[in-house]
């Protein structure tokens, strides 16, 4: 039941110019966070990603080889290296800006059109593009990526990270922005630590002032479990929210969907957080 | 395209041929004629000796110490709220300075030009200390007194509507009444925009017993306006307030503009007129936005003792905070 993911990720890869990880990376990003909104049966979802995954090895093992003969091709025209670096150069800058975006978009319609959802998915919103590859990098790239395998690296822009954000709810509360997908811990000097969130659908009306009601799979095994990133960790962190039955959860591997409950936390993320909070932390979700 | 934008600034002047001298016509006159509130505490209030103070007055001041090197050459000219357009597009005011809110009507279709947000004023919350709430989202199932047929009764709908909470609502006909049903208890909330809150605050009886929540749920952004087609006046006006925003940015203020003078750091230097020469190209002096500083203040200044933490009124920064410091106050650099 699952889908012909390498031929719709080879398409959208195909156009990228220039092919870079980062550039390729985005657009696996979307696609994964596609199946993660699809908001699919927990076993379907497995196997959907399951099914990704495997195309972006195989994507990833022919961007290796177009690579290795690219960098032959050059080698053997004994190019001087001055005009391959300015050739590198120019590559990146203007179309890395604007054409992944749109192919990126392309290539989450496609996804969505094979995974058979419609309206549910949130894409407009997301403007965040990838960071422009380090212009003169490109050959290093297509080398590391022998021994980076399949891993599977958010974009920097879904990463857990420190941000400039001004809020009126004291220092302490969570404050989840539904439609940004992101969750915010709200911390002193205008700054808050951002972590990606899934939203499920039981989630959309959710609004309003809740409080952290338990903390649980706070376990120190289980958790190194999580942290390994060794697949689905039933036993991963989870906040309660008030009595709502609403969580803030970690699902592993990355921002696949687990189960129901609404906020989804990369396992990585749902530890980070749940360390930071308290039962009685005061959660705004708007 | 060059046509059209040549041929657009044709009409502008053929149709406003005297609007666009209003540097000129106020440096002729000797001072500046500015749009004022009949009287609203901390904005614009004159004394019993006809003296105006207040936040919106000392922008007035700002633009005369920036034009003339002296605060007191203005002419401050009370106005009521169906007046303030009028007054400002027939010409009898160079600048309305009148807690006015910037809105897209008031430039497309009333002739206005605003030039910065001098106060983000918003819908807020006044509640008894004794109901423990930090937070509007706690307000859910309380009784909130609110005006009748105002934009403010919509807002409030609309908030506790979007974060699925209840409320009773009691209308009454004025503000006034609104103040009175809430000294009586009738509701345990009053809502209004803040500025109004904090005024009505101090007509309680125990002002210290009520607080003003710092949620704000509608956007009321204040300013100076002026009228449109004169390009040069718009931005003495515009960099004036943006002049003041800097200063505080850059620690610059009324106490410090001495070492400012002094100081090595360009964009200290570029700001107070020690380098480049922003102000001739104004229509000014070099020194503009030093004599702004030294006459009337910084933002923070002005901010502080007309409606800030040091006046009656204490409002605190909250969102007219810096953008450096949690706020929205933003102005764009000098250089």
């Amino acid at each position: 039941m699952t889908k012909d993911y390498y031929s719709v990720l080879r398409r959208a890869t195909s156009a990228l110019a220039p092919s870079t990880e980062e550039a390729r990376q985005a657009v696996y990003d979307r696609a994964r966070l596609a199946i993660m909104d699809a908001d699919l049966p927990s076993e379907q979802t497995r196997s959907e990603r399951a099914a990704l995954e495997a195309a972006i090895e195989r994507i990833e093992a022919d961007a290796d080889q177009a690579g290795r003969a690219r960098l032959q091709q050059e080698a053997a025209a004994r190019r001087p290296p001055v005009v391959a670096a300015a050739h590198d150069e120019h590559g990146p800058t203007m179309p890395a800006l604007s054409r992944p975006v749109l192919v990126g978009a392309g290539a989450a319609a496609i996804a969505l059109l094979i995974v058979g959802i419609a309206g549910a998915v949130y894409w407009g919103g997301r403007t965040d593009r990838p960071a422009p590859a380090p212009a003169t990098k490109a050959p290093a790239v297509v080398a590391d990526r022998a021994t980076a395998g399949s891993n599977q690296e958010l974009s920097y822009v879904f990463k857990r990270q420190l941000v400039y954000y001004r809020s009126i709810h004291p220092v302490g509360t969570i404050v989840i922005a539904k439609s940004q997908r992101f969750l915010y811990l709200v911390r002193p000097d205008v700054v808050a630590m951002r972590y990606t969130i899934g939203v499920g659908r039981e989630c959309a009306n959710a609004a309003g002032l809740l409080v952290i009601s338990a903390k649980e799979g706070g376990l120190k095994e289980p958790r190194l479990a999580a942290a390994s990133g060794a697949g689905a960790d039933p036993a991963a962190p989870w906040l309660n929210l008030g009595d709502t039955g609403h969580r803030i959860f970690g699902t592993n591997p990355p921002l696949v969907s687990g189960g129901d409950g609404c906020f989804r936390l990369v396992n990585e993320d749902a530890i980070d957080l749940y360390d930071r909070v308290s039962v009685g932390t005061r959660v705004v979700i708007n | 395209m060059k046509h059209f934008v040549l041929a657009a600034a044709v009409a502008a002047l053929v149709a406003a041929p005297a609007s666009a001298q209003t540097l000129k016509t106020v440096k002729e006159r000797g001072s500046l004629n500015c749009g004022v509130s009949q009287g609203l505490h901390g904005f614009s209030i004159s004394d019993d000796r006809g003296t105006w103070s207040g936040f919106d007055v000392d922008f007035c001041r700002a633009l005369a110490a920036a034009i003339f090197n002296d605060p007191g050459k203005v002419k401050f000219v009370p106005l009521s709220a169906n007046e303030r357009f009028s007054a400002l597009t027939s010409g009898e005011i160079d600048v309305l300075s009148r807690n006015t809110t910037w809105t897209m009507a008031r430039e497309v279709s009333d002739g206005l030009s605003f030039a910065g947000v001098t106060y983000y004023d918003g819908q807020g919350f006044l509640v008894p200390a004794a109901l423990k709430v930090d937070s509007a989202l706690e307000l859910g199932g309380k009784s909130v007194c609110v005006q009748a047929g105002t934009t403010t009764e919509l807002n409030l709908a609309d908030f506790f509507s979007n974060n699925r909470m209840t409320y009773d609502k009691v209308v009454l006909p004025t503000a006034q009444e609104a103040l009175q049903a809430y000294q009586t208890g009738r509701c345990s909330v009053l809502t209004s925009d803040i500025s109004q809150l904090y005024a009505e605050r101090l007509k309680l009886a125990k002002p210290g017993d009520h607080m003003i929540l710092p949620d704000i749920i509608s956007k009321e952004p204040l300013g100076p306006a002026v009228r449109q087609g004169d390009a040069q006046w718009f931005n003495i006006v515009k960099w004036t307030v943006f002049a003041m925003v800097n200063a505080e940015e850059l620690g610059v203020s009324s106490a410090t503009i001495d070492e400012a003078l002094k100081s090595g750091k360009p964009d200290v230097k570029r700001l107070v007129g020690t380098e480049g020469d922003y102000g001739d190209q104004l229509g000014l002096s070099k020194d503009w936005a030093a004599r702004v500083i030294r006459l009337v203040g910084n933002y923070d200044e002005v901010f502080e003792r007309n409606v800030g933490t040091a006046s009656q009124l204490g409002i605190p920064r909250g969102i007219n905070n810096l953008w450096t410091n949690g706020g929205i106050q933003y102005a764009p650099p000098i250089r």
